[in-house]
């Protein structure tokens, strides 16, 4: 026990350089408590696809559900927002491709009286300052049945021809004839996933005709927009090229030695035709309405600040939601393989070691820290050896005295490690209680805030015990090797 | 009259039956070993040591010694005859190229260095010419600290460390960091660490080197009183004329070689 007696007075000892190694600490636990908000990234080109495929590295959408519910006098709210949707159909966004689910279970939907649809100047106005979003621009989907009303659902999609060119390069995903160009727009011209075809539905030749039915949308007098699907109005396409989309390869092993893969693809039944035939579509079966967005697609400038643009269109976009294509593909890979396999046996699926992929996403936050954090201490570990080497004669009279090599190591580590937790204890409080104060005018329960900064708190103590450890013990071993034989030196 | 300690018998006895038949003639006793007080507490047998600088140089050049328990022994020789040396291989502080010491029972050799640490810890006490004493502890932090590392409770410890204070007559100055004692003082301070786990051989490397001549004195009339009182064995590397007229041993140095091995008659 003499050693922490030691180590604690030899901290306080010299407190100018513990200070240092303090500060340094400090302010890696200050980055590590706040690295829950601080920026995390993806690699650049992960998820080209699915990114390619939905035309955006964020997706924004107008839901900000209001509930109603009976009032207290019995009688129903005026305004029930909310409506149950079960048609996937209805759902001119991207989200039932990332949680199937919804497709069988449905999904709320805002109820008449609440806007649908998004000021898409407004919001462009909004984000005008904005560092981290690059571009923004709207997402045209219709509802649409190929081959007929009571066909198969084949959402008509209207595509940018310019960004598909030039940001998502989708001509390098064709199988068969070409992609869309700018000198389609207005041309009936459609593109279809030829992956569709081993889902066991038709995918139309390159040269024949697509012939897509889509409801009619009327405006209720508030201005509600919905889809009247016994009023079908039929649309003809020509065929000009079929694109698949890989995402990840599947890699399993096959006893004794061999191994086998399987190449997954994002499909999709939607028809992509071009923004501007799209516009003219609409305004046949809507009356000749413009286009009024559900959905839009951000471009962010780096994919590696992708939260920090998530801040930014947060603060700008209040009454709006947005995703990452990134964070809903992680999330849907997460709870099993969101791309249909076909060879793949079913026992290896389930397993994300045999998913090699070029979209692992990248946390870069936690990578700062433990920069940061072996910058600190290394701090401390310099501090310690230029203050233990300033003690070899005092050593050499513990050793003398009858302190073992243990002993000393102890006293060594002990000393770095309240200097590191010190610092890492003033960093910590320094952002918790912002935090903590953050969380309770959230309304965030008491209990939950308690466990939150316990389980921070141990997060921080233990990655700062660890690096005191490994870092301490370079100068705790050369401390060790001291003889008692220094105390008799300088005679 | 000399009072012997018990710790001397009970050496006695240990080292006897420690070395029957284990030595050979290694272990027969030395040019000095056949004294009256039966076994000695501390034994050297051909004991070298040598320093490689260019050219090899003995700074302890086989030592037969034999020192017995409560002995007073006072080494002296020219500056770079290996006094240090020998009293750092005596208190295990170092290891000799060649030889043996044996110490109350114990072979340094078979000793691996937390081994050593425990038997200095236990069976040795050091005084220094430069004080040596921890200096952000205070002097009862000092006297304290080879106690704690024998893991001692506190409270023992602190008692002990006040008794000791008392000896040496600073109890007043328990408080007081090693800057604020003077020289004198500080080495009191030193000698009652050095006392504190009650050693069987207290080793003093020129105790009094760093100090006027009137506290001198007053370390040797400590270190008389407790060689008398106590019995402990006290062996000091010293040119000081005050540890001449304590010493009943002398041994006196030159390159390496005890040159001068005087035992003299009990005052
Ligand atoms: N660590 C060492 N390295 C090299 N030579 C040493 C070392 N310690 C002592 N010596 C040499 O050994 C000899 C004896 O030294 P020492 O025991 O200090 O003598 P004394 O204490 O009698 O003055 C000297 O010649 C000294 O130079
Ligand atoms: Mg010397």
């Amino acid at each position: 026990m003499t050693f922490f007696r030691l180590a604690f007075t030899n901290v306080a000892r010299n407190l100018g350089r513990s200070v240092l190694s303090v500060i340094a600490m400090a302010v890696a636990a200050f980055v590590m408590t706040s690295s829950s908000s601080v920026a995390q990234g993806y690699p650049r080109d992960s998820f080209l696809a699915q990114r390619a495929f939905i035309g955006g590295d964020i997706i924004v959408y107008p839901d900000q559900y209001r509930l109603g519910g009976p009032t207290a006098s019995g009688a129903g709210p005026a305004d029930d927002r909310l409506t149950y949707a079960r048609t996937a159909a209805d759902a001119l966004n991207d989200l039932p491709d990332f949680h199937p689910e919804l497709r069988d279970e449905g999904y709320v939907r805002r109820g008449p009286a609440l806007p649908n649809v998004i000021d898409l100047r407004q919001v462009q106005q909004r984000l005008w300052d904005e560092k981290a979003v690059k571009l923004i621009y709207p997402y045209y989907a219709l509802p649409g049945f190929a081959g007929g009303p009571g066909g198969q659902s084949s959402p008509l999609r209207g595509r940018n021809t310019l960004l598909d060119q030039s940001v998502w390069h989708l001509y390098d995903y064709v199988t068969a004839g070409r992609y869309l160009t700018s000198a389609d727009d207005g041309e009936f011209v459609a593109v279809v996933d030829a992956r569709q075809a081993k889902e066991g539905r038709d995918v139309p030749p390159v040269g024949t005709s697509i012939e897509v039915s889509v409801p009619a949308v009327r405006h209720d007098p508030d201005g509600t927009r919905w889809f009247d699907y016994s009023a079908m109005k039929s649309f003809r396409f020509k065929v000009i090229g079929q694109i698949a989309l890989p995402t990840r390869l599947l890699a399993w092993p096959t006893p004794p030695n061999g191994s086998a893969s399987e190449q997954l693809y994002w499909s999709t039944p939607q028809v992509f035709i071009p923004a501007a035939t799209f516009e003219q579509v609409y305004r046949e079966v809507s009356g000749g309405n413009p286009y009024e967005f559900e959905q839009l697609m951000v471009i962010v400038e780096d994919q590696s600040f992708i939260r920090q643009a998530m801040t930014e269109l947060r603060r700008a976009l209040p009454e709006y939601t947005a995703v990452t294509v990134a964070d809903q593909v992680t999330m849907a890979e997460a709870r099993g393989l969101p791309e249909k396999v076909y060879q793949a046996p079913p026992q290896v699926r389930g397993d994300p070691s045999l998913r090699a992929q070029v979209g692992v996403p990248m946390d870069l936050g936690p990578a700062m820290t433990l920069l940061l954090y072996l910058i600190a201490a290394m701090i401390v570990a310099a501090n310690m050896v230029l203050l233990v080497t300033s003690r070899r004669q005092e050593i050499g009279v513990l050793r003398a005295v009858g302190a073992k090599g243990r002993d000393v190591v102890l006293m060594i580590l002990t000393e770095t490690a309240a200097l590191s937790l010190g610092g890492a204890l003033i960093g910590f409080t320094l952002v918790r209680f912002a935090a903590t104060w953050n969380l309770l005018s959230n309304r965030v329960g008491l209990a939950r805030v308690g466990l939150l900064t316990l389980t921070d708190l141990g997060r921080v103590v233990g990655v700062t015990l660890a690096m005191a450890v490994v870092f301490g013990l370079f100068p705790a071993f050369r401390m060790a090797r001291v003889s008692a034989m220094e105390v008799l030196r300088n005679e | 009259m000399r009072k012997r300690g018990r710790t001397a018998d009970e050496v006695g006895a240990r080292v006897g039956a420690g070395t029957a038949g284990a030595g050979g003639d290694l272990f027969a006793p030395g040019p000095n070993g056949d004294d009256a007080y039966g076994e000695p507490i501390l034994r050297t047998v051909r004991l070298n040591k040598a320093f490689f600088m260019g050219e090899t140089i003995y700074a302890v050049n086989d030592v037969n010694l034999a020192i017995e328990g409560g002995e007073f022994v006072l080494i002296t020789g020219p500056s770079g005859s290996g006094k240090s040396t020998l009293l750092s291989l005596l208190g295990g502080l170092d290891r000799p190229i060649s030889g043996e010491v044996i110490l109350d029972g114990r072979r340094y050799s078979r000793l691996n260095e937390n081994g050593l640490a425990a038997l200095r810890r236990q069976k040795v006490g050091f005084v220094f010419q430069f004080f040596n004493l921890i200096p952000h502890l205070t002097a009862r932090g000092n006297v304290m600290l080879p106690m704690r590392f024998a893991g001692r409770s506190a409270r023992e410890v602190g008692e002990r460390a006040d008794e000791l204070l008392a000896l040496v007559g600073l109890t007043d100055r328990a408080g007081h960091r090693p800057s604020q004692l003077s020289g004198g003082e500080q080495q009191r301070v030193a000698i009652a660490r050095a006392l504190v786990n009650k050693p069987a051989v207290v080793l003093a490397d020129e105790p009094t080197g760093n100090l006027d001549s009137k506290t001198r004195e007053g370390i040797g009339e400590i270190f008389g009183r407790l060689n008398r009182e106590t019995g402990q064995t006290f062996i000091v590397v010293s040119h000081d004329e005050t540890f001449n007229g304590l010493a009943d041993h002398v041994l006196h140095m030159v390159d390496g070689w005890i040159e001068r091995n005087e035992v003299r008659s009990r005052h």
